[in-house]
């Protein structure tokens, strides 16, 4: 019963269709050739020796690089480092927006101002956040420095936060936290606040005590919103390279590590291998923890 | 993506939950009192480095450079701004023009590519749409630091190396994704009843998109827009190896070359830092309602 | 020209000349595996006010979306006025259509939505157009507000208004009195019809609510699981449903069905009827004061038309007593079959418990066979 007399014109679903295509194809390619086509080059780069000039091109060497990296402890140790570092600043940024969640989930006057306030450290630009950091942590005239070691007498005499061993990771896991917490924030109040408040109700007439309605019913009913949050500031954390590198050159992460291999000894070969163990470490661990943690 | 819903599910019972939540607790003074400390102490930590800032950029250079540090200025001055606006030093102006330039255009182009984009996503109905819309979901989980190399190799073999065309396509493509998703959630949120009541009365689909879709979409174009243009206006990676001169300098890579040029210049750089955050914090509280879901996708991580 | 009886200049000049007579042959709708209309045949008379009824599903608003054009049919024709639609795209078929929403354009005042499919128009007379089906509709004075601020009734007179002014081939309506409180709904009911009357313009209209497609319908048309049941005007298919299905969606309590066998006489008459049903207002009960002297009027026309003149009867025990402020309604059980009765006054002695025999004219009586469908008499 199809009908025999089309026109030549196409149908609507066909006209919507080419129309479909026509619309996204500016973006697919777009993505195509400087998203896609990047991440496979770098597949192809991490095998080769790349030259300086670009002239020339680049020479097969197989596994040369993840040999290499494998047996390098500068590897390892950025690993290591990067492992810490994503570890601290995701659970301290998943806490503190957890707290403040908790906390603007109470009513008072200015709640909307105060939320708008709360979120300034996540929309501020970077270099902003990283260079007021880098001033109050300075070791001469910062005022950390001076609250911490000459009032509170926390530590010893003139260490450089930034730049001492062993303080300089910490105040970076610090002060990303301090800057990722509203996302967690964000994150989780729709969720606190999606709690009918019958069930806090139910508990107290049960006898509940403020821990125990904490525990059952807040924690049990954000359990997943926590584990995405967790999740998602793990991958970017992982990531992440401009805030640690504004603040100090004192911590190697892998993104770090393979930005000073790239553009500073200029082995593009290596960096691009060392990106990519980042990237395959990353996926491993997302699998991982979403087969076990978020058992979906 | 079970991912997505969630994002979804808790953008809306965000905009539901604010200011509608009615529910009393009577509390006692003790606890009202422990509430009050914890939140003035928890604005006291996100705020202070802000207002830090501005004291230091406002503070003469001997209440800078002495112990204890100033809290709260004796005298203010303007001394850094003028030097900041003041072409010796540094090109304050120069960065900040370059910064606008590749920040407005890339937002622009990206609002105008993913506008048609996330139309055709949302509303238009093709083989392969699912997979063209989670693929550019999953390609957001690439990162900056995975690509540089490539794209470095790439920007020298078009001839962008120190140019700012290098960020603009860079920022343009990495926008991308969170404008097609915002944008897209925006479409689905507009009754297709009232796309197909002008369809009825005569008109395109193009038409539709342009005299029904667009207007009623504003509030969402605007914060893509403003998304996209503080991605570009943040980044520091990639225009940190594609940029040589400092004629084309963006804000972050020219304050952090004031920085590792000169010593005991902290009132300039909290000047510009103050100067650089502001447009970002204006446009950010005029819209902010419209900010959330851009927030939660991660719209401004690198 | 059909229906344009009126001299009213206003409706005149706003009523359409052409032949809109729409045609559909063998269409089929397929979403994937699932059909949603099965080769659809229905013509729409030129001028003709057709109802689309059924129940959610049935496919009615598939077959409105697909004379839209809003939707291809997978298979079959559609023809509007002679000439083939089936692929015209949407915009070209000169239709217009009032959504469930209304779909107003929140951003244009009521002025701009009523110009938006003018504009699309090689019309002159824009402003007087919008004029004087403002003032037809009585929303004249709404002309430049936004959406936002009118009320449900206004919003749809503007989404009606919409409809109008550009004049259409045919009008086709998408529940467009469902949003609306029932009191309103009945009143723009009956203004609808008379405006279609005065218009004269063909009119498709879905609604899955019986009374307002009896009350509004030159013909109703019943679907069904994506097919036609029947076709008819209301009398038709209230009075002569072609299968239980018709028989059972129309009619409010609808239609009682029990088997044969809860007869009490031996009808050999009824032996080849797989299903009976009686509607609840032709049954009474033996030897009440409630029982009326006849059945309904189309009951007597049948009886005067030759029909049956015998009485069935039927032993039911009553089991609940409804009053319903005008009128009582009894359900009784009749060997496992509900039969339910709606008397104009309570029959007396009848209390839940109580044992009856009910009893009405054969001719009310409708006859199925195993596949539902009806038997003619």
């Amino acid at each position: 019963m199809v009908s025999l007399t089309r026109s030549g014109d196409r149908t609507l679903e066909e006209k919507e269709a080419l129309l479909g295509y026509a619309l996204i194809a500016p973006s697919l390619l777009l993505i195509a050739a400087v998203i896609l086509y990047p991440v496979l080059y770098n597949i192809y780069l991490s095998f080769t020796a790349v030259p300086l000039s670009p002239a020339e091109s680049p020479e097969w060497i197989g596994l040369q690089h993840y040999q290499d990296l494998l047996g390098s402890g500068q590897f390892w140790s950025a690993l290591w480092t990067t492992v810490v570092f994503t570890f601290f600043s995701t659970t301290l940024a998943t806490l503190g927006g957890l707290g403040a969640a908790l906390l603007f989930n109470r009513k008072f006057r200015g709640r909307r101002f105060a939320r708008g306030l709360v979120l300034l450290p996540y929309v501020a630009p970077l270099i902003s956040i990283a260079f007021v950091w880098r001033f109050m942590l300075d070791p001469l005239y910062g005022i950390v420095p001076y609250v911490g070691s000459d009032v509170l007498g926390l530590y010893g005499g003139d260490i450089d936060l930034l730049s001492n061993d062993r303080t300089a990771l910490w105040s970076v896991i610090f002060v990303d936290a301090w800057r990722y917490f509203p996302f967690a924030f964000l994150m989780l109040i729709a969720r606190v606040q999606a709690i009918p408040s019958d069930m806090y109700e139910a508990a107290k007439i049960d006898g509940a005590s403020r821990f125990a309605q904490f525990k059952d019913i807040t924690l049990a009913e954000l359990k997943y919103i926590l584990a995405t949050v967790f999740l998602l500031r793990w991958i970017w954390n992982f990531n992440k390279f401009a805030d640690i590198w504004l603040l100090t050159r004192q911590v190697e992460t892998l993104p770090v590590y393979a930005y000073t291999v790239a553009f500073a000894n200029y082995q593009h070969g290596q960096a691009a291998a060392i990106s990519m163990v980042l990237f395959l470490a990353l996926i491993g661990f997302v699998l991982v923890y979403v087969a076990w943690i978020l058992d979906w | 993506m079970s991912t997505k819903s969630t994002y979804r599910h808790t953008v809306d019972s965000f905009k539901n939950a604010l200011g509608l939540g009615n529910q009393t607790i009577e509390t006692s003074l003790y606890e009202r009192l422990i509430f009050y400390i914890a939140l003035g102490l928890s604005l006291f930590v996100t705020l202070f480095p802000f207002y830090y800032m501005t004291v230091a950029s406002l503070s003469p250079e001997s209440s800078l450079y002495s112990l204890p540090p100033t809290l709260i200025p004796d005298e203010l001055t303007l001394t850094h701004y003028r030097t900041v606006f003041g072409p010796e030093t540094f090109p304050f102006l120069t960065y900040f023009k370059n910064s606008f330039i590749v920040a407005t255009v890339t937002a622009g182009a990206s609002v105008l590519v993913a506008t048609f984009g996330a139309y055709s996503f949302a509303r238009l109905d093709y083989k392969g749409r699912g997979i063209f819309s989670r693929g550019v979901l999953m390609v957001y989980m690439f990162s900056g630091i995975l690509l540089v190399v490539p794209m470095f190799q790439v920007i020298v073999w078009l001839g962008f190396v120190d140019s700012l065309w290098s960020l603009f396509i860079t920022y343009l493509v990495q926008t991308l994704p969170v404008s097609l998703y915002m944008l897209g959630n925006y479409f689905r949120s507009i009754p297709e009843e009232i796309e197909e009541a002008a369809i009825m009365d005569g008109y395109s689909r193009l038409e539709v998109i342009f005299k029904i879709t667009l207007p009623l979409s504003a509030p969402a174009i605007v914060a893509v827009f403003f998304f996209t243009f503080m991605i570009a206006w943040n980044e520091y990676l990639f225009a940190s190896i594609f940029l040589e001169s400092q004629g084309v300098y963006t804000l972050p890579i020219g304050i952090e070359a004031l920085a590792s040029g000169f010593h005991q210049v902290w009132g300039e750089i909290m000047a510009a830092s103050l100067l650089t955050s502001i447009p970002l914090i204006v446009m950010f509280m005029y819209l902010e309602k419209y900010m959330v879901e851009g927030l939660t996708f991660g719209a401004v991580e690198g | 020209m059909a229906g344009n009886t009126t001299s009213d200049v206003a409706t005149d000049a706003l009523s359409s000349d052409a032949n809109a007579e729409i045609r559909l042959e063998g269409v089929t709708k397929r979403f994937g595996e699932l059909v949603a209309v099965d080769e659809l045949e229905l013509t729409i008379r030129d001028g003709e006010f057709l109802v689309l009824l059924g129940p959610s599903g049935c496919g009615k608003s598939t077959t409105l979306r697909m004379i839209a054009g809003l939707e291809t049919p997978s298979g079959g024709r559609i023809s509007i006025g002679g000439e083939d639609v089936t692929e015209t795209l949407p915009q070209r078929r000169e239709l217009s259509m009032v959504f469930q929403s209304y779909a107003l354009y929140p951003h244009k005042s009521v002025r701009g939505n009523l110009a938006f499919p003018l504009a699309k128009m090689d019309v002159e007379n824009v402003d007087e157009r919008i004029h004087r089906t403002a003032e037809l509709l009585e929303i004249d004075d709404l002309l430049d507000q936004k959406p936002g601020q009118l009320s449900g009734g206004q919003r749809q007179r503007v989404a009606l208004g919409r409809t109008i002014v550009r004049e259409p081939r045919a009008f086709l309506m998408d529940e467009p009195l469902s949003n609306l409180d029932a009191k309103l709904r009945v009143q723009t009911r009956s203004e609808l019809r008379r405006l279609q009357q005065q218009l004269g313009t063909t009119t498709v209209y879905v609604t899955h609510d019986q009374e307002e497609a009896m009350s509004l319908a030159d013909r109703i048309a019943v679907m069904n699981n994506g097919e036609l049941q029947q076709v008819g005007t209301p009398k038709e298919v209230y009075e002569q449903p072609a299968n239980e299905f018709v028989a059972g969606f129309l009619g409010e309590p609808p239609m009682n069905f029990f088997a044969p066998e809860c007869v009490v006489a031996d009808e050999p008459a009824l032996a080849n009827a797989a299903t009976l049903g009686i509607r609840p207002e032709d049954v009474r009960v033996a030897g009440s004061a409630g029982e009326p002297r006849s059945g309904g009027p189309a009951v007597e026309e049948r009886r005067a038309d030759g029909g049956d003149p015998r009485t069935i009867e039927l032993e039911g025990e009553a089991v609940v007593v409804e009053p319903l402020g005008n009128a009582y309604e009894i359900e009784f059980d009749c060997g496992g079959d509900s039969v339910t009765a709606r008397f104009r006054q309570r029959p007396e002695g009848i209390d839940p418990g109580t044992t009856a025999t009910l009893r009405f004219p054969a001719a009310a009586l409708h006859r199925f066979d195993e596949h539902g469908e009806v038997i003619d008499r």
